[in-house]
């Protein structure tokens, strides 16, 4: 059994399944976020909607218990990595020293922090006798999960970069989450006979426009910053991964127009279109986050470029 | 508003921007120095800056003996410079071998050489 795990760290395979882990964490995440956002803020807060609102927050409290527990695994993970243990018996001796000695175990340390947080309101909010402070409850958990996003670029490429930087960063990252992670909600909304869904995902279509709109931009910035050149944009693994995450992106555009155009005028009594599209999209954004998460483990070419001169 | 989305392009432009992991950039003693007197420190300055906890450096003299040295500590230099104290060196070549974490988690290494007279 050792030896299975000693093996799953050494080398590509403790990349691999850093890079995993990682996206599961940050899908969580996004799921939480987003289904919680569809839920208090699009869904029409009617009797009729409330049980979908209550599973949607269910949801959401397993999402957040899986982030955190995804959050916990990459800790040795990422040890492993900062002290170069190829072996299980060298990555132990340090697991302490990365998580209080260094910058990724202090973001670490708040993200678990702020994961339990939000999970502890939600369950006060759940909890019958809590009606009181309903809409400060609920914008503190949408702003702690906001905050565990907007952390995510720290804890890598994202720690060694100004503000300037880290702007467009951070911005992609919290539109990425609450785009991806609202299309889960979405479906259990267009499922629910008995919720209008077309007044639903009309209510979405704003935030998604908004969403795409901040992805775009903030998806330029860095690209014309880290990649720099046409060469390095094919050349380098790092723009081959940006062309690819683009493609897959534009992919998302199209579905997500195809749902805004076609299937939301039609979606009442007709929801399998729009739920079969928005499967897809869902498929598609998790290969996207995978993506990214890869990324950030790659060099960017354009410094590359500038060290070798 | 125009004039503050400018602000923010100029100030994107003009920061400093180190994505690449840590590298060595400089130190003192240069690699392939020849030194008339012996060192009695190692200070190096990265293109970011180093978790000093993780970091490991050895000292192999023209024999091939190593000596683990003690762990980086930031400098008063600051600026992502380090240093470490060095033993008493004798006449020789010598090789350092770093390796170091960047804050951006990433881990390498560097190497550099010099010459006590």
């Amino acid at each position: 059994m050792l030896s299975l795990i000693d093996a799953a760290f050494n080398g590509g395979a403790l990349s691999m399944l850093q890079t995993g882990v990682r996206a599961l964490g940050i899908s969580s995440l996004a799921v939480a976020l987003g289904g919680l956002v569809v839920g208090w803020w699009l869904v029409p807060q009617t009797s009729i909607s409330r049980p979908l609102i209550a599973r949607l927050q269910r949801v959401a409290g397993i999402a957040m218990l899986l982030a955190l527990a995804f959050f916990v695994a990459l800790w040795p993970l990422v040890a492993a990595q900062m002290a170069g243990a190829t072996t299980l018996a060298d990555t132990v001796p340090v697991l302490k020293v990365v998580l209080t000695g260094t910058a990724f175990g202090g973001l670490v340390r708040l993200v678990w922090g702020l994961l339990a947080l939000a999970l502890l309101l939600l369950l006060m909010l759940l909890t019958p006798l809590q009606r009181v402070a309903l809409k400060e409850l609920r914008g503190s958990i949408v702003a702690l999960l906001g905050m565990v996003a907007l952390l995510q670029p720290l804890m890598g490429h994202g720690a060694t970069v100004g503000a300037g930087y880290l702007l467009p960063m951070t911005t992609h990252v919290l539109a990425a989450s609450l785009w991806i992670g609202a299309i889960p909600a979405l479906i259990l909304g267009c499922v629910d006979q008995a919720l209008d869904s077309r007044l639903l995902l009309k209510r979405f279509s704003w935030l998604g426009i908004a969403c795409v709109v901040v992805l775009g931009l903030s998806g330029l910035v860095q690209t014309i910053t880290l990649v720099a050149s046409w060469q390095a944009l094919w050349q380098t693994v790092y723009g081959q991964l940006i062309v690819v995450k683009t493609v897959m992106l534009g992919a998302l555009l199209v579905l997500a127009l195809i749902n805004r155009c076609y299937w939301t005028p039609r979606a009442l009594g007709r929801q399998r279109g729009v739920v079969i599209t928005m499967g897809i999209e869902w498929a598609l954004a998790l290969c996207v986050i995978v993506i990214a998460v890869g990324l950030a483990g790659q060099p960017p070419p354009g410094i590359m470029g500038e060290m070798a001169h | 508003m125009a004039r503050r989305v400018l602000c923010a392009l100029a100030l994107l432009a003009v920061s400093p921007l180190a994505l690449a992991h840590a590298h060595l950039s400089s130190s003192s003693p240069a690699d392939g120095a020849v030194l008339e007197q012996a060192p009695t420190t190692l200070t190096a300055s990265f293109t970011e800056g180093v978790e000093t906890a993780l970091s490991s450096l050895t000292l192999t003299d023209d024999n091939g003996h190593t000596t683990s040295l003690d762990k980086l500590s930031a400098s008063a230099e600051g600026n992502n410079t380090y240093q470490v104290a060095l033993p008493r060196l004798a006449a020789g070549h010598y090789r350092i071998d770093l390796h170091v974490t960047s804050v951006d988690t990433h881990r390498v290494e560097e190497q550099l050489q010099f010459t006590v007279k």
